[in-house]
């Protein structure tokens, strides 16, 4: 792996911090504004390592490690570092809840209109979206986990204070951010004969088979999802007509609150639950960024911290539902047929709106990897994965040089567009949302399936991908101002991108954070085990254990010192060779060559008395 | 001010550390004095090169002060009375630096009521002089500690500052030993309450000093073997651990000192000559002593969390 995500996550948090924090106070916002969105991407940039890989905890000032303590130094030492980070997270939870106390999720910035020279107008910058729902799933996990830690080193009643009031704002967020991801979870029915049908049939039908048996096969594949829809019954999707024989559905998250979507009737104070706007359709992008967020809640992490209180556990296992459905409806969509290859592997992806991109492929991929996970998949079917992935990375120009008006380009910038339906009933244009973390999604989920798979050859491909695409992403940062050394300045790589950005993007570099996080699991394992090494290894240790019982036999132990100490290091490397083989295999081999070369020293020293005599 | 330094055991460089954060402190402008109340081995006067009381004085100490046997402990003006050369002549801005010795043959002795109202007296009269009093006590729980824990519980020293300092070695057996002075029975916080203190304000006030202390990452280890620097840094992380769950852990500490030649052969005042002209002394211990003299009486750097 030529990734270091430690070196690297380092050298984030010290740019993050020097974009960040300037006289003695945090700035919000970088290329895009400040919005409820950006504003907690910048805060995960510190706080996804410092809560997901060890080595990067800086909750516990005791025990914080200096080189982190280091990085972080303009924002104070060992035990200020934590009270600074929670008066800025505090001013972050603060500025996104409004008077009345109701959490506010905005897309703000980060909502742009299509062509015509509009712009959106204040209700529709504040309409609320499920990329804050779903950031704000995560940094609240975050905060209310770093809190749990912190308060235990905690004596002074002041800072109790503190700590409390974060915490409540924190939980209070969690809940309305969970109550609105339940809000915003669509099941879109339709017929197989209408174009939404007829598009998902073109898609999964890659045996060429007769239209009546796709639509059976299709259903039957998802009797068990569909029967699970009847136990959804808090927040949007529930009671759908799907029984008739020739009906086919989509499901996943919309952009926003769906139409109608009724209230969530919970314990917890998160104000008022607005009325829904968006279109009732699953979205491939909000769907990935929200199962990405409720797979948070959870996580071993969440569980083992207990960060959640129970009416919290309650909507969070009402998520977990609708997560479960999702990914199998996905992963068997995505893999679905006896055909000479996948859906998925039909690059690109169309969707049933009729639209097609690469990008949508590599959404889709994200979501069979999840469903593979559960059942269990083969390395055979993972490495299909990784082989899409990497010939996406070669169609996106991550992997491949670019020719002259390489449409390809416009993943990366522009980006890829996405309309809102249902965002101009408030008035005002229909607002879209630009996706443009192509580079960075590959990155995080090329490290996800290295470390799902356990045959060396495979992960090895999929890792080299890992690294050619962080390669890429390291050209691609901004190389000068405050924002230099994060993301994302597209024309470092491609020369016919002529847009240039002085300031960071906290998009990208919160999706970039996330993939080092990521491939910083990779290295949480030990590494893979081969069968062949073991076997080799267990043949040379018994062969060397012999030759050294031998050598005993013949009394060299009893000899002089030199030969005494020699022989009480091969027993030493024997004794480990033994204790590793199952683990480290390798190692364990070249102990047993070690201790074979000295033993045949012995031997052929001896040999010569003889040849001699 | 008044900063009391103790150890929780012998030969942790207590007295040769905080005599040299002392001594940077006048060099800074601030005075102040000594006290040795190391009662059983008093022996500041080698520390600042003080001839006449190498080993305690014979001219009414402080022991011989707490005793009642006279009304006033014996002075020495280190500027004026040091046999060494550099510490000769106060150097233009600083301030005044006296040592109050311990007697020789002195040892140690129980707390009585006239002890105590003797040493409160003798605080608050050094308070009024000095801009901080530092008073080294002996290694571990003695009585020199239980007589100045009961003296700055007295009403009349109720407004006078004071602060407490631990010095412990960063190995494991130092940092258990540190903790339980601290913590453990008859400890420093027990003791403190038993004569009226208040936890809080006892626990808030105090700080531990690491000395001698090897970085494991520092270039100078680099005479080491790969493996040796492997398993130091395994060792340092664990001593983290273990200082973090014993309460010693780096939020209570006020700074560290790194391993000196000097102070672990000659356990002397490194002068800036030490480390500028004749380069025997290295630049970070003095920056730490440096950094420590502001750090005892910058109240920021005693915030707690």
């Amino acid at each position: 792996m030529r990734i270091q995500p430690r070196q690297q996550l380092l050298e984030i948090w010290a740019a993050t911090v020097r974009a960040s924090w300037r006289d003695d106070r945090w700035h919000w916002g970088g290329r895009d504004g400040s919005n409820s969105i950006s504003d907690a991407e910048q805060l995960l940039c510190l706080l996804l390592p410092a809560t997901r890989v060890p080595t990067f905890k800086i909750d516990n000032p005791n025990e914080s490690a200096s080189e982190m303590i280091r990085v972080l130094r303009p924002l104070g030492n060992a035990t200020q570092i934590p009270r600074v980070l929670i008066r800025v997270l505090t001013e972050y939870f603060t500025k996104y809840t409004d008077e009345s106390g109701t959490p506010v999720f905005s897309g703000g910035s980060y909502f742009e209109v299509h062509h015509t020279g509009a712009s959106p107008t204040g209700d529709q910058k504040r309409l609320d979206i499920v990329d804050s729902f779903a950031m704000s799933v995560t940094l609240s996990l975050a905060t209310v986990g770093f809190l749990k830690v912190f308060r235990k080193t905690v004596t002074r009643s002041e800072t109790h204070q503190e700590i409390d009031r974060l915490e409540q704002l924190a939980s209070l967020r969690l809940s309305a951010a969970m109550v609105g991801l339940l809000r915003s979870f669509s099941v879109y029915p339709f017929d197989a004969d209408s174009p939404e049908g007829q598009a998902l049939i073109r898609t999964v039908n890659q045996g060429q088979l007769p239209e009546r048996q796709v639509v059976a096969q299709l259903r039957s594949a998802l009797e068990q999802t569909m029967a699970s829809f009847r136990e959804i019954t808090i927040g949007s999707a529930q009671v759908l007509e799907l029984d008739p024989t020739d009906r086919l559905f989509e499901c996943g998250w919309s952009w926003g609150v769906v139409k109608d979507a009724p209230p969530i009737e919970t314990g917890e104070p998160v104000g008022e639950q607005p009325k829904g706007l968006a279109q009732d359709a699953p979205y491939l992008y909000f769907t990935v960024i929200a199962l990405d967020a409720i797979e948070d809640l959870f996580s071993e992490r969440t569980r083992i911290l207990g960060l959640l209180n129970e009416e919290q556990q309650r909507l969070a296992r009402a998520l977990q539902l609708r997560w479960e459905l999702t990914r199998t409806y996905w992963a068997k969509v995505a893999t679905f047929g006896d055909g000479p290859r996948w859906p998925l592997e039909d690059i690109p992806w169309r969707t049933t709106d009729q639209e097609s991109s690469d990008y949508f492929t590599l959404l889709v991929t994200s979501l069979a990897v999840k469903g593979l996970v559960n059942d269990r998949g083969s390395d055979a079917e993972l490495s299909r994965v990784g082989a899409v992935l990497s010939e996406l990375a070669n169609r996106a120009r991550i992997t491949r040089r670019t020719y002259e008006h390489d449409p390809a380009l416009d993943l990366h910038s522009p980006g890829v567009r996405i309309q809102l339906v249902g965002s101009d009933q408030l008035g005002g244009p229909q607002l879209s949302w630009v996706v443009s973390d192509f580079s960075a999604l590959l990155l995080q989920r090329a490290a996800v399936i290295a470390r799902l798979l356990s045959d060396a050859r495979h992960r090895d491909d999929v890792l080299d991908l890992a690294d050619r695409a962080w390669d890429h992403l390291l050209l691609r940062r901004l190389a000068e101002g405050p924002g230099r050394s994060l993301w994302d300045q597209p024309d470092r790589v491609f020369d016919q991108v002529d847009f240039h950005y002085t300031e960071p993007s906290w998009y990208h570099t919160e999706r970039v954070v996330h993939g080092l996080v990521n491939s910083a699991d990779i290295l949480a394992r030990p590494p893979l085990r081969s069968e062949r090494l073991a076997a080799m290894a267990r043949d040379l240790l018994s062969e060397a254990e012999h030759l050294y019982d031998m050598e005993l036999l013949s009394g060299t132990a009893e000899a002089n010192p030199r030969l005494r100490e020699s022989m009480y290091n091969v027993r030493v490397s024997l004794r480990r060779g033994r204790e590793i083989i199952q683990d480290k295999p390798g190692v364990s081999m070249a102990l047993a060559l070690d201790v074979l070369l000295t033993l045949d020293e012995f031997e052929a020293a001896r040999r010569d008395v003889t040849e001699a005599g | 001010m008044l900063i009391f330094a103790t150890s929780d055991k012998g030969g942790t460089g207590r007295s040769v550390t905080s005599s040299n954060v002392l001594y940077r402190s006048a060099l800074q402008g601030s005075d102040v004095c000594y006290l040795d109340f190391d009662f059983g081995s008093p022996t500041a006067g080698s520390i600042f090169n003080i001839n006449h009381a190498l080993r305690g004085t014979t001219r009414g100490g402080l022991h011989s002060y707490l005793d009642g046997a006279h009304g006033e402990p014996q002075r020495i003006d280190v500027w004026a009375e040091s046999d060494r050369p550099s510490l000769r002549d106060r150097p233009p801005g600083a301030g005044r630096l006296v040592l109050l010795p311990g007697d020789s043959g002195g040892g140690e002795f129980p707390t009585t009521r006239e002890n105590i109202e003797r040493c409160a007296r003798l605080f608050l009269r050094l308070e009024e002089e000095f801009d901080v009093t530092l008073v080294d006590l002996s290694a571990g729980r003695s009585y020199a500690t239980e007589i100045v824990l009961a003296a700055t519980a007295r009403a009349e020293l109720r407004s006078v500052r004071w602060r407490w300092l631990v010095f412990h070695r960063w190995t494991r057996q130092h940092v258990l030993a540190a903790s339980g002075l601290v913590h453990g029975q008859r400890g420093i916080v027990e003791t403190g309450i038993r004569h009226g203190h208040d936890r809080t304000r006892l626990t808030e006030s105090l700080r531990f000093v690491r000395t001698a202390v090897v970085d494991p990452d520092s270039p100078e280890l680099e005479g080491l073997q790969p493996a040796q620097l492997a398993w130091l840094r395994a060792c340092n992380q664990d001593l983290l651990e273990l200082a973090s769950r014993e309460r010693v852990g780096r939020t209570l500490v006020l700074g560290s000192v790194p391993l000196d030649p000097v102070l672990q052969w000659r356990e002397q005042l490194i002068s800036d000559n030490d480390v500028w002209a004749r380069r025997i002394a290295n630049r970070e211990t003095v920056e730490a002593f440096d950094s420590l003299a502001k750090r005892i009486v910058d109240d920021t750097a005693w915030e707690t969390l």
